[in-house]
């Protein structure tokens, strides 16, 4: 990457950036919004039953993306979602009756939206040819949508051979300096809310003119303060208000004013799978004798997340000086750190990989740990207090039972404790005191071939990362490797939030990424 | 005057070996970087005098805050790992906008300065958009 000259810098810096609010009016997009809107209102507590989380899911994250992508409708409300969305109507047909009629016609406004053609590419088209712009971006909100919107914007030509960046919120980091910015989206979106803070790209403008391309029947609440407010200090921002009703726009219905009851606050359009996740997860209920796990849930980059056990540890890429992988206790994990996981297949990395190095006989391997995992909980469950299990193993010989180490123990995700006078006591205690031997040396060998296998992946993984690939999880997030022979892939996603309340989850939903599926 | 700078290693090893520049010596220019003037003992290849060291361990930089007349802080994460704990007759803070906990560093700076004994006019001139505050504490 070219760092900008000084000149360009100073020049930025002492222009004062322009910023744009621009605001079409769309009676399509419009009364989907008030539809979805009044369909939410009537479910009110129904949301939690039968097919209605899923149908919330699709219509907010469609709403979302309509409201928020520069690519035609029909890129978005695909055929297959009509029919996933008329699936649903059927079952509501016998269960939810009164609802039928509101879900009919979203499905109506969805199928007609379906010809539009996007606001944001027509105008920033104009724009593009009006101002002879030399270097212009198209700034998503999520990096996970950058190179399906850049395929689909070159593939059909939308933009007329202009010549386009696209990228996404954080891919503004970079030193990269642009003409123009269109940031599709509300500009509360690119702001600071619970699980994101994406102010950076109008506190550290990359162009001397931004424009935040949204709908008016989307509020924004934004009122930028200096970020140390005390005088002279000011936003490094001017901010100018455009309305397109006036355009080539739709003119047929009215423009919204704010107070207008039909809008929609932007933090309610905006798309967070990771309530819909957690909200799931409290649901849950457990395998028989799964552990419980104190963990964080992760947002990364690419729009998943996943789960990771505070008391244990994950693998990043650390870039320079040299790229190195490094372990790191999942307690240090903090944003923009680019996580190793498994994208593709279940499980974690280091496992599927182990297994892959077991061949055939993994399942064995893997049952047998399981047995003395799942016979040491049972006998452990059975007890108050998880000293009285400590304790309970020190009077069997065990020298470092404690309360920390007895709860690792009894973890899936840890092998064997690193003494075997400790193996021996848990053994005893679990009533498998006759075959020690058997699963000591069975454990031994899941742990020389993790050490293997995250030898493997760190060989693998620093085969992969050279320029191009940094330029990969710069841009679109994240980096994806093939291992020959497992099935999957591992990937390399920075970590884009850490929700800071401590969720607890079965072990078996640890170390999983999760997507919510579906969409463009 | 001695100081002591909060910060990311391999970024400032990074600037040092990538910041090149040209100074003028009998007569003729020489490429040198900012290692030949910092001299970090810690990137040191050959024998030389060091001016400055990375301390790596809480207890070093506990011996060396004591004869720290300044202390730097390079970016949010360092100024809220470390601020509080060490304290120098001079702090001087540069927070990046980018920084992921920008938002947290500028609310812990501002509770400071609400607690302030005075303000202090040390610039005549603000750089454009670039925000400032100084104080006495």
């Amino acid at each position: 990457m070219k760092t900008p000259s000084l000149d360009t810098v100073t020049k930025l810096f002492n222009q004062n950036t322009d910023l744009y609010f621009v605001k079409f009016h769309n009676a399509g997009l419009a009364s989907l919004n008030r539809e979805i809107s009044l369909l939410f209102r009537l479910i009110g507590d129904q949301k939690e039953l039968s097919v209605w989380p899923d149908i919330t899911m699709i219509l907010k994250k469609i709403r979302f993306e309509l409201a928020t992508l520069p690519v035609p409708a029909e890129r978005l409300i695909t055929t297959q979602l009509i029919t996933r969305l008329n699936n649903s109507l059927s079952i509501c047909r016998d269960s939810f009756p009164d609802n039928l009629e509101q879900l009919s016609r979203i499905i109506q406004i969805l199928s007609e939206l379906r010809g539009e053609k996007n606001d944001f590419l027509n105008w920033t088209k104009s724009q593009c040819a009006k101002n002879n712009t030399k270097k212009p971006c198209l700034c998503l909100l999520q990096s996970r949508y950058v190179r399906p919107v850049e395929q689909s914007i070159k593939k059909e030509n939308y933009l007329h051979g202009v010549n386009i960046e696209v990228t996404s919120a954080q891919g503004l980091k970079k030193f990269n300096f642009f003409n123009q910015i269109y940031f599709c989206g509300s500009i509360s979106l690119f702001s600071e809310n619970h699980f994101r803070n994406y102010e950076f790209v109008w506190r550290a403008p990359r162009a001397s003119r931004l424009y935040f391309l949204s709908f008016d029947w989307i509020r924004d609440n934004f009122e930028p303060k200096p970020a140390l407010d005390v005088k002279p200090n000011r936003v490094p921002v001017n901010i100018i208000e455009l309305r397109c009703s006036e355009t080539e726009i739709d003119k047929k219905d009215e423009c919204y004013d704010n107070n207008n009851d039909g809008s929609l606050n932007a933090d309610e359009l905006d798309f967070a799978p990771i309530e819909l996740i957690l909200s799931g997860s409290s649901g849950t209920t457990s395998g028989e004798y799964d552990s419980i796990c104190d963990s964080r849930l992760l947002m990364l980059e690419d729009g998943s997340f996943i789960y990771k056990e505070i008391e244990s540890s994950s693998r990043i890429v650390e870039f320079a000086p040299q790229p190195e992988i490094k372990k790191i206790g999942n307690n240090k994990l903090e944003t923009e750190m680019p996580l190793i996981v498994r994208t593709e297949g279940s499980g974690d990395s280091i496992a599927a990989v182990a297994d892959m190095l077991f061949g055939k006989k993994s399942e064995i391997i893997r049952r047998k740990q399981d047995e003395w995992k799942i016979a040491f909980r049972k006998r452990l469950f059975t007890y108050a207090t998880v000293q009285d299990v400590a304790s309970i193993l020190t009077d069997l010989g065990a020298p470092t039972a404690n309360e920390i180490n007895v709860r690792n123990w009894q973890r899936n995700d840890t092998i064997k404790p690193k003494n075997e006078e400790d193996f021996k006591a848990i053994m005893i205690f679990s009533g498998l005191a006759n075959q020690v031997n058997e699963y000591w040396n069975n454990a031994r060998e899941i742990d020389l071939m993790h050490k293997q296998a995250g030898k493997k992946i760190s060989r693998l993984l620093l085969d992969k990362i050279n320029d191009s690939s940094r330029e990969d999880l710069e841009k679109y997030g994240r980096i994806d490797v093939e291992i020959q022979g497992l099935a999957g892939k591992v990937s390399v996603i920075r970590i884009e939030s850490i929700l800071p309340q401590i969720c607890r989850v079965p072990s078996r939903k640890l170390n999983k990424v999760l997507n919510v599926e579906g969409g463009f | 005057m001695s100081c002591l700078l909060f910060g990311n290693a391999s970024a400032i090893k990074q600037e040092i070996d990538q910041a090149n520049f040209y100074v003028k010596s009998n007569n003729e220019y020489k490429k040198i970087s900012f290692q030949h003037i910092l001299r970090f003992e810690n990137f040191m290849t050959d024998f030389d005098l060091p001016r400055h060291a990375i301390l790596n361990s809480q207890e070093s930089i506990n011996t060396h805050s004591k004869s720290s007349d300044m202390v730097l802080y390079d970016g949010s994460l360092p100024f809220l790992n470390h601020q509080g704990i060490i304290s120098g007759r001079m702090e001087i803070i540069f927070l990046d906008r980018t920084d992921p906990q920008f938002s947290s560093a500028c609310g812990e700076l501002m509770t400071r300065y609400i607690d302030r004994e005075e303000d202090l006019n040390i610039f005549n001139k603000i750089p454009a958009s670039v925000e400032l505050v100084a104080f006495k504490e």
